[in-house]
């Protein structure tokens, strides 16, 4: 076990020496900085599942991940389909789903997790993934951020975790609702979920 | 024996053909690809003046939409026993609920942690056989080594497998991604055939199920006499597995809308990842 966690030192370390890449925000400094900070939120007792605990964290969440760009892969060429005012309540309601379950769930239990930043690589001009991975008593949960730059910043426009890619996961349910219901009938589902 | 054997290789025939044959994607209208002229229109929204900006320039049409699917997905599965499937999904739901959780939660308190994994440990170790085949089966020599080197180590310093002293003492043998029969028919190149919800383990496939069926031959527990002690060992294992994953199934669930449907998405896409490794 000693082994096993002097290497999640070494590995923490390295990754945070990583240098930069150019001009623009690295990405996986983009989102280590405010992951970090939600685990040490979630890691101090003293504002322990409180209201207050939420906000923050969701304050944090609304900053690297780019809850436009997910809306608009989440519904793919459904995303047409929807009026301006439409795809502004969808954004919303979609990130506040997205927000709570991340929130709940970190609040619920998996305290005790270490997150280690494995590795940042460039898929395309304007596209990377961050890898990395929950640690949970004995068991590694590979999580991936897959990130896009918009206007010299990086952000997070989907989640893979263990191979399950989020944005996907939903725009299956999404096209299944879609086919025979509106676009506002939608919105009402996820309004009625959120407020559960 | 033998019909049933008759059966099984009628049923293998069936998915090679039936690889080629996934459900073609639906083509919506032939649309016109379409890109908005309109400037980025930037809302402010009053409550908490959160800016949410629309770039209607950034619009993709419909065939570019394909296009990025296709990267990312590339697999529909078609789904034909959809009511039989809905109606096995949901019992299964409601065992999980009624049954193996509440008992799961019971048995997290008197279990630690650290107890409950190493009864993982062991039900992993037991099933060496399983994945060590099937390593083979798909040419993965190194992960069949891995398998055999931690198996010999886990079980002989590691209790009988309850500890993974492998992990520690041979790091050098990395725990290599699970393999199974059905990886091995996806390695030979069958598809998933259709979907299939299995009573009580879930989600699975022709393919998958094939697969399934065959490992029960591979697993030490199923040769446990008299039988009614092996399901018993089945049901203990699946307690435990719920006592240390059951909170990843009811967060899925509470994250979907439609939780059938996300569901299959998720094996889907678990499955693929497990065949590309």
């Amino acid at each position: 076990m000693k082994k096993l966690f002097i290497t999640l030192i070494i590995l923490m370390a390295a990754s945070l020496t990583a240098p930069l890449l150019g001009a623009a925000q690295d990405p996986m400094e983009t989102i280590q900085g405010p992951i970090n900070e939600v685990l040490l939120i979630l890691q101090s007792k003293s504002s322990k599942g409180t209201v207050s605990e939420k906000e923050r964290i969701r304050a944090i969440i609304n900053d690297f991940f780019d809850f436009t760009e997910i809306s608009r892969r989440a519904l793919a060429r459904n995303w047409k389909k929807f009026s301006p005012d439409e795809k502004t309540a969808f954004i919303r309601i979609f990130s506040e789903l997205l927000s709570n379950t991340y929130i709940n769930q970190m609040q619920g239990g998996f305290e005790n997790d270490t997150v280690i930043f494995i590795s940042s690589e460039k898929i395309k001009e304007n596209q990377a993934v961050v890898r990395t991975k929950i640690i949970r008593v004995n068991i590694e949960i590979p999580l991936d951020y897959r990130l896009k730059k918009k206007n010299d910043s990086w952000a997070v426009y989907d989640i893979k975790v263990e191979g399950i890619s989020l944005v996907k996961n939903y725009r299956g349910q999404f096209k299944k609702i879609l086919a025979r219901k509106s676009p506002a009938h939608l919105i009402d589902l996820l309004k009625k979920k959120v407020a559960k | 024996m033998k019909t049933a054997f008759r059966i099984t290789i009628s049923l293998a025939v069936a998915l090679f053909f039936a690889s080629c044959a996934h459900a073609p994607k639906s083509t919506l209208s032939q649309s016109v690809p379409s890109k908005s002229k309109e400037n980025a229109k930037e809302i402010i929204l009053a409550d908490n003046s959160e800016k949410i900006e629309l770039e209607e320039g950034d619009e993709l049409s419909d065939e570019e939409w394909d296009e990025l699917e296709d990267e990312e997905d590339g697999y529909v599965l078609a789904d034909p026993f959809y009511p039989i499937n809905k109606i096995i999904w949901h019992f299964n739901d409601a065992v999980f609920y009624a049954l193996l959780r509440p008992v799961s939660v019971v048995y997290s308190a008197v279990l630690p942690a650290s107890f409950r994994q190493g009864i993982r440990n062991f039900f992993t170790n037991l099933t060496t056989p399983l994945r060590y085949v099937a390593c083979l089966l798909q040419g993965k020599g190194e992960a069949a080594q891995a398998e055999l080197v931690r198996f010999v180590v886990n079980s002989t310093t590691g209790f009988l497998g309850l500890v993974d002293t492998a992990a520690i003492w041979m790091p050098e043998f990395e725990k290599p991604s699970p393999e199974d029969l059905g990886q091995v028919l996806a390695s030979w190149g069958a598809g998933h055939g259709f979907y299939l919800v299995l009573p009580f383990y879930g989600p699975s496939s022709l393919r998958d199920g094939l697969g399934f069926a065959g490992s029960y031959y591979l697993n030490p527990v199923s040769y446990v006499k008299p039988v009614e002690t092996s399901y018993y060992i089945k049901i203990g294992e699946a307690v435990n597995d719920a006592s240390i994953s059951g909170k990843d199934y009811m967060m899925l669930k509470e994250a979907a809308l439609d939780p059938y449907e996300a569901f299959k998405d998720a094996y889907i896409q678990y499955r693929q990842k497990l065949v590309e490794e």
